[in-house]
This record gives C-alpha cells, structure tokens and sequence, in this order.
C-alpha cells in the first residue's frame, strides 16, 4: 500500500518549529505557509508530503493513531507517553536542537539533600513523620518509573501544568521534576539540581506511525521516506563543519609540505583528511589538501597553514556530508519495522 | 437544510477497547470459567472457603505493603469522592483487611480463596493485560507451621488438575537479604528502597537472565550510596564545623529563608545523621556487596543449595531449618525433590513477601513461563491496622496466563455436557407465561419469535423447539427429529426430560 499523501505534523511554533524548519529548508524541503495562523503547509517540489501543524504533545497521538504518519516532538513528550503510544516509533531520537533536561530540583536550602539517594532517605523520613513526600511535575510516568527504579514509592505526584518552580515555597510539593537547560530559572527560584538527579535527556527528535513506516520502507531507496531521511542525516552530519582547502607551491618538495599540512589539520580534529599533486595556472607544481574542519577551529588555525606553506586557505560552508561508513537512518528503521 | 443531505447516515466511529483489556465472548469465557471453577474446587477440597472483597480499595492499603512495582502501577479512581480510591491491584492486601474489620473473631487457621480481576497500568504486550483474573488463596495464622508447605502443594496440585503435572517449583527466601541489610547499618528506608530494585531488577523483562538483571541492579545501587555518602561526607567536611550551635549559626548566615515543608532544624538534624552514616559505613558496602554476589549463586536443585547454605547457617540459622523443614514436608506431600528448585538470591517480590516466596513455572515451547505465584507475608496484617502478632501465606495464579499456557501445551479441561436447551417458537403473549414455568422448573427456554426455522435453532446450539400456538404446543426433538403434542405443561415437562428419543 503507497502512502500518498504522507502526512507530516510539526509542532506549530516555537523552537521546535523553528528548528525542524530549518533543518527541512537546508535539506531541500522548504515547508511553505501561508501565514503563522495556517494549520497546513506544502513542501516544495515535494507533492506527497502534506504538512500540518498541532501541539507536540497531539503529535505523538496523532502519530501513535496513524492519522499522522510522520512527526516532530520533544523526546521528553513522547518519552512520557510512550507506553501507551505503541504504535509509535523514535525514527531519529536526536534532530539536534532544542536539548533540554528533566531533572530533580530540590530547594537550595536543603544542603543535605545533595544526591538522587537522599531521596530514598528522605521519603522514608517523611512517611516516619506521618508526612506524603510531594513531588510536582508535568511528567507523571517518566517521574514514577525514575523513582521506581531507585525503590522509592512513597511519595505522591502533583501532575500540573503550571510554573512548577514556585511549587516548593507555596508548600505545594517538596522538590520538583521539569526541564531545564541552563539551569537559570531553577537558580531565580532558589532550587537546584541534584547528583544523579537527572530523569531524561530530551532534544526534537522524530518519530513515525510503525504500520506507515513499513509502507514507506518497501518503497525502496527511491521512496520518499528513504530521499528525507538521507537528506536530514546529509544535513545533521555536515552542521557545523566547514569543507577545507589548502592549497600551496612547493618551497620544499610538495609531497612532504602536503603531509604536514595534512598531519597538523589531523591533529586539530579535521575529519577526511586527503591530499594531491596539483597544477598552478602556470603549469607548476603545487598541493592541494582537503579536509572537514570545525567552523569554530579555522581562525584558530589559518596562521599555522600558511607558516607550513600554504598559500590559500578556502572554508567553505557545507550542505550535507554523506559518510559510507556513518549510520544511515533509513537502514536503522528499515531494520527495526520489518 | 439541517443535517444530512444523504439517507444513509454516516456510521458513528467505533469505541475502542480500553488498551490492556480484553472481551471474553461466550467460547472463551465458558473456557476460563472452567478453570476458575476447577481451581476455586480444588481448593475448597483444602478447606478453602470463596470470599469476596471489593475491587476499590484504599490506595494507603496497597501503599502499605503492595511492593513498589505494584504501587507504581496502580489505577487512581478519578472522579471518586476520595482522591485516595483505587482499583485493586491484587487481593491479598484487601483479605487482610476484610479479615481486621470482620466483625466476629475468625477461627484461626483463616483459610480463604478469591478469584477476580486485578488491575495493574503498566505496558502491554502479548500475553500482559492491565485487567486481568487472579484465582487464589489466603491463610492466615497466628503460628507459621505447615502453612507455608501447604501453600505449595496445594499450587501444585492444582496446576496439575487443571493439566500441567510437570511444574517446577522454585522457592526464595527474603529473609536472608533483609537480615543482611539489617547488618549492613543502612538506614530502613535505604534498606527498603535496596529490596525493591533488586525486586524490581529480578522481574524485569529482556535478554539477560534474572541473575545478571539483579546484580547489575546491585551495582548501580551501592554505586549511587557509594556516591551519595561520598559526596556527602565531602560538603559536610567544609562546611560543617564540630560544635553544634556552629553549625547552626552558619546554616542560618547561609539561608536565612528556607523555602518549602522542612524546617532549618529538619536539614540540619539530617545533615548531622548523614555524616555519622558516612563515617560509620566506611567498607560496609563493599563487604555487603560480596554477601550479595555470593546469595545470588545461591541457586539451582533444592538439595545441593541446601548443602551449599552451610556457610550461611551461622547468619541465619532459623531460615535454613525452615527450608529443610519445607523441602521435607514437600517430599512427604509427594511432590518429587527433583522439581523443586532454591533461589536464595532474590526474585519476584521480595519487596512485598517476608519469609519464603515461590513461584510456579511451566514449559512450554517458548521456554519456560510462570504461572502461579505466593509467599508469606508475616507482618502485613499488623501494617493494616490489625494488633494481633498474625502471619500469612498465599498464592494466586493469573487466570488468562494459565489458558495461555494450557494452550501453548495442546490442553484443554474438558467441556461439561452439552446442557438442554429449548427455543420456544412465541406465537402469542401465552407462550411468555409458559416460558417462565418451565424455567422455574429448571428448563434453560429462549424465546423467540415466529421464523427461526429449525437448522438455524440447531445451528444455535438449541436441542429442543418448542411451537405454542394458542392452547396447542408442539415439540420437537432436534436430534431426532421426534416430534409430539403434550396435553399439559406437566407432560410437556416430562417430555423435556433428556433421555431416550422423547423430544
């Protein structure tokens, strides 16, 4: 059976909107909406998509129920749901944007509260008192299995919606379980994490309806599942490099000015070091040595390059970088659904 | 115009089925029924008796003593007046508590047996449900002999009536990691906290054995207290000063508004607590670890682990009598040694059993499953509220996983009889009059109206039809195709007496 059309559901704003946009646009998918208000999208020379968008936590049902076949959410939302959306599977767990964590935040006034064990010790303590442990959070599952593991169950989840870091000093619960990134709002709110404290590490990932994914894989290498995903995987693996090339005429013989340049740009992290022999306009010996570098590492580097002999040093922004070696994202799936 | 322009109207989309549960049609229920009877008979033949407990309970009775897995799981009633309602996931928390608030004082030993649904949210898969049948039995007692032997032979016995003759029988033991843990000088609720995920470890699920689940589960453990009394022991050295209104003094300079439910004097009283427990664990963890590892081996034919306890003998020497004593007593039930296997290490509920614990496990070709489960539970009747020193023990099979398995294995209980029944073919209001004497009179009547002909009523299962017709009756045998005209409804009634060719 061909899917046609695929739907994809992407969260409707925000940085999670933003990013998977981007990252689609870079691929050759350019999502076109009308207006932030418009619910439906088009891709770009790519009639079979259909795009909608909705609440990430509505993507997972819809994805889990097939009426989406593919969609972008939070880790942390579908990781929270994820027992009861069976028909829903991680495709990529991490898209590389919008990594947060869920953590255990205990008031910073509780200085003998430094590790996830104390709260063993002190549910306990609180149940000898005659007192419920109270834990706020708007992550129930993740939080009960957290605590499950560690033996701890007495204690009771307050789910709520709300500004979860003001629970401790109204009295509402004793710690907290949200995301945070950079920790800031825990700290404006007199909380803090705590040693093995963390419940989830969560980033945008993508996840796809099980029975759809199936379909889409017998499409073949060809389908449109396989051309999206190698794209994103192309995308993801070439962020943040740059595509390098050194070039240089020999003030030494070329071949050992070449493996110099080639052994220090090793040595600086580049990844697919080659070099060769090249021609200059004039019909001289030159080198030529070509390289993935770090964006952020070139200007660290350039002054080196040119006191081992290079001439000119380009870096040039790359698209996507394809790997024979690398995980293909397509394979992983096609794998896992049949 | 309002509504729909087309006739036929669009069909309303289906309701699922709640996720976890599942329809018993009249096949499969007859089925499971037979197996519940079976088991519920078998049992009374032990002196068992039916109760029935309700299946919303106080969720502080399973918080109390459910075990962690359990409580975890739990369906929170929403909506319920009390916040604090549940649905049952088991029944033995509920019997203990039937048995405290029974009005009269019950003659001891207390021997009950149950069958019901239970309810549990956790993952579904093949063969795991969130609504599920437990058939089982409780004793309870204010003396321990024989009980727990009694419990088992009789799980045993009748696992094999309903088919399954072969079971093995694996037995544990809770006490022996409880005592060490006692040794260990962990604080109770550590301790507590170490027996559930151990618990937990030796139930979960995937590729490695129970063994290595529940060591690896260790290790992670004693790492974190390893950790967590480190770490500890670390801050409390820079900032905790020796003398007492030092330490107060500073924590007050530090925080001079403490946020939340505990007091200044609540952190600081613990802080002093968790210093002392830093210092005087110094090497108990790792010496705990080995006693650990060493119990975990502890395992395999219940003779050679008897022979293998030795050198536990001095830590616990009434546990290892009790095990020869039960392993004895087993033998003299006729239960052959060579099916009982001793897993001193832990398993399924050590959070939730006292003293010994056991499960049932039946092969089939998919490698062998467990069926039944029990233990003694000493203790819980007092963590319900009771103030009598009473003991327990019981067990209780899932109902759906023994047809699975009874399934895997090509065995069925044979159906009872085919019963009699009768259509009676209502051509008037007269007919319902008479349907309703003959089944006070025991006959199983259907009444339908004119035009189910006679191979559908055969089809149906009916083995009888009955055509009234005013004042007239006529009625056919369908097997025999016998027909004949009773005069009276008290012929009739002969008539309708299964034998020979009488219709």
């Amino acid at each position: 059976m061909t899917i046609d059309p695929i739907r994809l559901a992407l969260p409707s704003k925000g940085h999670l909107y933003d990013g998977i946009v981007e990252i689609l646009k870079t691929a050759g998918y350019k999502v076109r909406r009308a207006s932030d208000r418009q619910y439906e999208a088009v891709i770009s020379g790519h009639p079979r998509f259909h795009v909608v968008f909705m609440r990430p936590t509505d993507i997972v049902a819809q994805v889990n129920e097939g009426r989406c076949h593919l969609g972008v959410t939070g880790y942390d939302v579908f990781a929270e749901r994820a027992a009861e959306a069976d028909q829903a599977r991680v495709v990529t767990q991490d898209l590389g944007y919008g990594g947060c964590r869920l953590v255990v935040a205990v008031p910073e006034s509780w200085i003998d509260v430094t590790h996830a064990m104390d709260l063993v010790d002190l549910a306990a303590e609180f149940k000898d008192a005659g007192k419920t442990f109270r834990v706020s959070t708007k992550y129930p599952h993740l939080t009960q299995d957290f605590f499950l593991r560690r033996g701890i169950h007495h204690y009771q989840v307050i789910d709520s919606d709300g500004a979860l870091e003001l629970h401790p000093s109204l009295g509402i619960a004793d710690v907290i379980v949200d995301l945070t990134s950079s920790g800031t709002t825990l700290k404006d709110n007199r909380l803090r994490e705590i040693e093995g404290g963390t419940v989830l590490e969560s980033a945008s990932c993508l996840i796809g309806h099980a029975p759809a994914l199936r379909a889409m894989v017998d499409e073949g290498e060809a389908g449109p599942l396989a051309l999206l995903l190698d794209a994103m995987d192309g995308v993801r693996a070439s962020e943040g490099w740059l595509h390098l090339e050194v070039v240089g005429s020999p003030a030494e013989p070329a071949p050992r000015t070449a493996e110099a340049v080639a052994t220090y740009l090793t040595e600086q992290g580049a990844q697919h070091v080659a070099r060769g022999q090249v021609w200059d306009a004039e019909g001289g010996d030159a080198w030529r040595v070509t390289a993935l570098v770090l964006a952020k590492r070139l200007t660290a580097c350039q002054r080196t390059l040119f006191r081992l002999g290079a001439r000119r040093v380009v870096g040039l922004p790359t698209r996507f970088v394809f790997d024979r070696d690398g995980e293909s994202t397509f394979d992983r799936i096609g794998r896992e659904v049949v | 115009m309002i509504g729909d322009s087309n006739p036929i109207r669009a069909a309303e989309s289906r309701v699922a089925l709640v996720k976890g549960t599942a329809d018993l049609l009249p096949e499969s229920f007859a089925r499971l029924e037979r197996l519940e009877s079976l088991l519920l008979d078998r049992f009374a033949r032990a002196g068992y008796q039916p109760v029935r407990v309700p299946v919303l309970e106080n969720r502080t009775l399973h918080e109390r003593k459910s075990g962690a897995r359990i409580v975890a799981n739990l369906y929170q009633v929403a909506g319920a007046l009390s916040e604090d309602v549940c649905l049952r996931p088991e029944v033995t928390a509920g019997i203990v508590r039937a048995f405290n608030d029974a009005p009269d004082p019950q003659t001891l030993p207390w021997r009950v047996s149950y069958a019901g649904p239970v309810f549990r949210l956790q993952p579904t898969g093949p063969g795991v449900l969130r609504e599920f049948q437990q058939v089982g039995v409780e004793r309870i007692d204010d003396r321990g002999d024989g009980g727990d032997a009694e419990a088992i032979w009789l799980a045993d016995w009748s696992l094999a009536e309903a088919g399954i003759a072969d079971a093995t029988i694996r037995i544990g033991h809770a006490g022996l990691i409880r005592d060490l843990l006692k040794w260990s000088g962990l604080p109770l609720g550590v301790q507590v906290a170490l027996v559930e995920v151990l618990g937990e470890a030796a139930q979960g699920g995937g590729e490695a054995t129970s063994e290595d689940r529940i060591l690896s589960a260790m290790e992670s453990h004693l790492e974190s207290l390893a950790a967590w009394l480190g770490a500890g022991k670390a801050d409390e050295e820079a900032d905790v000063p020796a003398d007492d209104a030092g330490v107060d003094r500073l924590f007050r300079t530090l925080y001079p508004e403490v946020i939340g439910r505990r007091s200044g004097r609540d952190v600081i009283g613990r802080i002093r607590r968790k210093w002392d427990l830093g210092h005087g664990l110094s090497g108990v963890l790792s010496k705990l670890r080995d006693r650990v590892r060493e119990l975990a081996n502890l395992r395999g034919p219940a003779l050679d682990v008897l022979d293998r306890l030795g050198r536990f003998e001095d830590v616990v020497p009434a546990m290892s009598r009790e095990l020869r004593t039960l392993v004895d007593s087993l033998r003299a039930y006729g239960i052959d040694p060579a099916r009982v296997e001793l897993d001193l290490g832990f398993g399924r509920g050590i959070g939730f059993y006292s003293q010994m614990m056991f499960v049932l496990l039946a092969d089939t070709p998919g490698g062998p499953l467990e069926v039944c489960g029990g233990g003694r539970y000493d203790g819980l009747a007092r963590a319900l509220g009771s103030t009598g020193d009473l003991g327990g023990v019981g067990f209780a099979f899932g109902l759906e996983r023994l047809r699975e398995i009874l399934d895997a294995r090509g065995h069925d209980l044979k159906a009872d009889a085919p019963q009699e029944r009768t259509l009676l073919v209502a051509n008037s209001p007269e007919a319902y009059g008479l349907a309703a004497w003959l089944r006070s009179r025991g006959q199983t009547v259907v009444v339908e109206s004119p035009g189910r002909d006679q191979s559908s009523a055969k089809a149906t299962s009916f083995t009888r039809v009955i055509h009234v017709d005013g004042t007239k009756i006529r009625v056919m045998n369908l097997a025999t195709g016998v027909e004949a005209e009773p005069k009276s409804r008290d012929e009739l009634l002969r008539l309708l007496t299964p034998t020979g060719a009488r219709p």
